[in-house]
């Protein structure tokens, strides 16, 4: 048997499974799926709350200069949408300092970047949809961000700028400084969380780092 | 105007639906290719419709919401596989066997599909897309949205690796 012979007999194997699977009924299942999410939601808000909270009297980082941002983890690089190009990340990168190959599941995102400079993008690319709006016009979230070595407590202000580009105006929004601290969690280690505030729209963030950048495009969709 | 089915909260509008009954299969079998564990394969599957459900009014105006759902799988697929990986590894270390086994009707597909998990994701990406959908390679192009010849070097070093890989397991892989 050659190669090719193999490959089309395990294609055909794999499709014979497609084709008997049992196909659920979908309204059921993503009414399911609604309330656990919901309910896994309710436990990250809470992990974020307390990991704010613990930020500040641990000394490590300050509070972000962007309040009320929510615990949803945006980001993305190729592009299949029809008018903003979000990132897909390709699953490739693997993180350094002994992170898992994928970031825990209460994430629902993939790495993307490289061991100077990565983040965390869902796998189908970031739509920040119900961000909360402090400032009319202005949504806020918070992007996390590793860089290999990063100690959080040795560090809580790290060099890190990150600029939001909007796609159809070319308009830039810089975040650094005030927006930027550090944290650690014992799942995803020792992290950088950028606030930031934008407007409806595809931006394009691009981190900066010690003079290498990492980018992804998110959308800030209509309300 | 299409129609809703409606279950609870959750609204699901017609045109998803066919969606869904269209392409589920595929979807299935694109995850099997990836993870090799049909359980795993189907829930990949839900939850890459699932996501495409939430964001269905951007998702139906791509040019290709088939290629979008596509990616999602493999992305998906690729991530369980890893932690089925890591869970099968940590029951090794205790010396207990897997209920998450990986099924197979043979032992050869079960080693082609093996081997091409541990290959790196793109490479394992157009082998799934390649040897169950039988796409050309411009299709795998435009699914992954890289290019024509990035997509044929991928699939060149992915058969050169699985064919030396099954000719040391004695397999006459002669065309690869």
């Amino acid at each position: 048997m050659t190669f090719d012979d193999l490959a089309q007999n395990a294609g055909r194997q794999a499709r014979r499974i497609g084709s008997n699977a049992q196909r659920p009924n979908f309204v059921a299942l993503a009414a399911r799926k609604r309330r656990q999410r919901t309910l896994s939601l309710a436990v990250a808000s809470a992990v974020g709350l307390i990991l704010l909270l613990l930020a500040g009297p641990l000394g490590v980082g300050r509070e972000l200069a962007i309040e009320g941002s929510t615990t949803t983890f945006p980001v993305t690089t190729t592009v299949l949408a029809a008018e903003c190009p979000l990132t897909i990340p390709t699953g490739e990168f693997v993180p350094p300092d002994g992170l898992p190959e994928d970031p825990p599941d209460l994430y629902s995102a993939l790495w993307h970047g490289t061991a100077e400079l990565w983040t965390m993008v869902p796998p189908e690319g970031a739509v920040w949809g119900g961000l909360p709006e402090n400032t009319p016009g202005v949504f806020t979230q918070k992007v996390f961000w590793w860089t290999e070595g990063l100690v959080a407590m040795q560090d809580p202000v790290p060099p890190l700028v990150v600029v939001a580009r909007n796609l159809s105006s070319g308009e830039t929004v810089e975040f650094s400084e005030r927006d930027i601290t550090t944290g650690f969690r014992p799942d995803i280690g020792s992290f950088m969380i950028s606030g930031v505030g934008l407007g409806v729209g595809c931006w394009e963030l691009t981190g900066e780092l010690n003079g290498t950048t990492t980018s992804f495009v998110a959308e800030i969709p209509e309300s | 105007m299409a129609g809703h089915e409606h279950a609870a909260e959750v609204q699901v509008p017609d045109d998803f639906g066919d969606f869904y009954r269209q392409e589920y299969a595929t979807m299935v079998a694109l995850a099997y290719g990836m993870t090799a564990d049909q359980a795993a394969a189907e829930e990949v599957a839900q939850e890459a419709f699932l996501r495409v459900l939430n964001d269905w009014d951007r998702v139906r105006a791509m040019s290709s919401p088939g290629g979008w759902v596509r990616v999602v799988t493999l992305n998906l697929a690729r991530s369980r596989w890893r932690r089925l990986k890591s869970e099968l590894a940590a029951l090794a270390r205790l010396g207990k066997s897997s209920h998450t086994h990986l099924d197979s009707t043979s032992i050869e597909l079960e080693e082609f599909w093996s081997l091409v998990r541990q290959l790196p994701s793109r490479q394992a990406q157009v082998v799934a897309l390649r040897y169950i959908e039988d796409m050309q390679l411009s299709e795998i192009a435009s699914v992954l949205g890289i290019a024509e010849g990035s997509v044929k070097a991928h699939l060149h070093q992915a058969r050169k690796r699985l064919g030396r890989q099954l000719e040391e397991k004695g397999w006459a892989a002669d065309d690869v």
